[in-house]
């Protein structure tokens, strides 16, 4: 993917939390380099920062150190070409599904036509659910709700935080599928927070391993075959398992 | 079952009581619903009786509609903006105990006898419970919900519309709901002490003369006019929160 564009760089970013009278270092030192179509799979343990690298990216939190650029232009806040997706989803309960897919495109005033979302809803397989509200469905279709409501608006890059982990086996696995049929098409990029190995391995073409201890990124591991046919049944995917699983231990 | 058959069942009981209590104490502490009830028909012809009924409701709903009108942009704007409410906070929980009804004497020499002084009061003391409850639901709404909405584009004009008021709305409802019986207290309070028109001017007009029959039909007069308030806030809920409706 060398030859591809560039489309979001993070140089030297670090983030620092008071703590008490003391300081927390979360991160520090992280640089990212993600093309257009490349995916990416952030793995690290709980308390690591990974949510917070995200917002960073996101444009919702500042960075105490470090800059992020996308397509050449630093920025700072949230941009339309970023859509973000966070574990409970963020669906206002008092919008019914049709109100909450519109959402983004009403708030930016950006028009779209009933075909789109029809379309949508039809790739996502959340059709004749457009009266009922957030609560009344179940964890899978809320998470493509909220996934229909970010691709409405056409980003460039998809920021997902443990998007999944809610989710029973089988519906993560289908939802996995999703995202990796949705990022082939439509040839966009993503990045993915995850602590789950599998996830890691199954969505990250390169999966980096975040330091508990306010390093930063202290591995990258190259997932060439992560898109081939039934890759969750090959021994490279289970490999990548056991190397991913060895990294984690050692950056504890 | 239907609301109104609920209603009707309630009454029903309500008037059966209240028919047994009568026929025990006597006419004199508490004459019979029936004859309560056949003056309160009688009274309804007369355009005294809807003069006093009109001057309660006028400041009832002005003093509520007030306080409603204030409170519920002024408490969700602190409740949203964290270091404002570490502000204004300190003067809320300072002056939310104080017994509002104790500065009668103060708003009486600063806006005279009439009906302004009146709605004041009846605004100041519900101004509280519908202050705290916007500030709260404003404060607690979930961190994700908010971070998602900014990451969709939403500004915080947006973020007032779509996000902090219809996540506030249930609980101000609610807080109005009981506002309705607190306001109804003062409001014949303030009657009582000076008015020449209202249902508490009329209640301790009737117990002067000790005509109780026109006691209780100004007691349940005010009493209907607590209800229908209470029923139209519900309403206005139910209107306006379907989310909160559905199973
Ligand atoms: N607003 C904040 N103020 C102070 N400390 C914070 C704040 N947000 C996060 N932290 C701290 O930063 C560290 C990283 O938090 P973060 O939520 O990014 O971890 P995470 O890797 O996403 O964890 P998990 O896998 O449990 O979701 C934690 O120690 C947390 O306590
Ligand atoms: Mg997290």
């Amino acid at each position: 993917m060398n030859s591809s564009k560039n489309l979001l760089k993070v140089e030297n970013l670090s983030k620092v939390f008071p703590n008490g009278d003391r300081e927390k270092v979360v991160f520090s030192g992280i640089n990212i380099d993600l093309a257009e179509g490349e995916s990416i799979s952030i793995a690290g343990q709980s308390g690591c920062g990974k949510t917070t690298l995200l917002l960073i990216m996101a444009g919702l939190t500042a960075p105490t150190g470090g800059t992020l650029s996308l397509n050449g232009k630093i920025y700072s806040n949230p941009s339309s070409d970023i859509a973000l997706v966070l574990q409970d989803y963020g669906l206002p309960p008092w919008k019914t599904v049709e109100d909450n897919i519109r959402l983004g495109a009403l708030l930016q005033n950006i028009p779209v036509s009933d075909d789109e979302i029809n379309d949508l809803k039809s790739h996502l397989k959340i059709e004749g659910l457009d009266h009922l509200y957030p609560h009344q469905l179940s964890g899978g279709q809320r998470q493509r709700v909220a996934i229909a409501r970010i691709l409405l608006l056409k980003p460039k890059l998809l920021l997902l935080d443990e998007p999944f982990a809610a989710l029973d086996a089988l519906t993560r696995e289908r939802l996995q599928k999703l995202l990796l049929n949705i990022f082939r098409q439509r040839g966009l990029s993503f990045i993915i927070v995850t602590h789950d190995v599998e996830e890691a391995s199954l969505l990250g073409e390169r999966i980096m391993v975040m330091d508990s201890n306010g390093g930063g990124i202290s591995a990258v591991i190259d997932n060439p075959g992560f898109l081939s046919e039934g890759y969750r049944d090959t021994p490279e995917f289970f490999e990548r398992i056991k190397q991913l699983r060895e990294v984690l231990k050692a950056s504890d | 079952m239907p609301k109104y058959v609920s209603y009707i069942i309630t009454s029903a009981v309500a008037l059966s009581v209240w028919y047994a209590v009568s026929s025990q104490l006597g006419a004199l502490l508490l004459p019979d619903p029936v004859s309560v009830l056949s003056l309160l028909l009688i009274e309804a012809g007369s355009a005294e009786y809807w003069a006093h009924v009109g001057a309660s409701s006028w400041r009832i709903v002005a003093g509520m509609g007030l306080a409603f009108i204030i409170a519920v942009p002024f408490g969700l704007v602190v409740g949203s903006n964290p270091k404002l409410n570490k502000i204004v906070s300190p003067f809320i929980s300072m002056s939310y105990p104080v017994p509002k009804i104790v500065l009668l004497p103060i708003i009486l020499l600063l806006f005279g006898i009439g009906d302004l002084s009146k709605i004041i009061l009846i605004m100041l003391i519900i101004f509280f419970q519908v202050f705290i409850t916007s500030r709260d639901a404003a404060r607690n709404i979930n961190e994700e919900m908010i971070l998602s909405f900014r990451s969709l584009g939403g500004n915080k004009l947006q973020y007032y519309r779509h996000i902090v008021l219809p996540a506030s709305l249930p609980g101000i409802f609610t807080s109005m709901r009981l506002a309705a019986g607190t306001a109804v207290a003062v409001l014949f309070f303030v009657e009582s002490i000076s008015a020449t028109h209202g249902l508490g001017l009329y209640i301790i007009d009737a117990w002067g003369r000790a005509d109780y029959t026109s006691m209780y039909v100004g007691i349940v007069s005010m009493s209907l006019l607590g209800i229908l308030l209470y029923e139209f806030f519900e309403i206005l809920e139910r209107k306006t929160c379907k989310w909160k409706h559905t199973q």
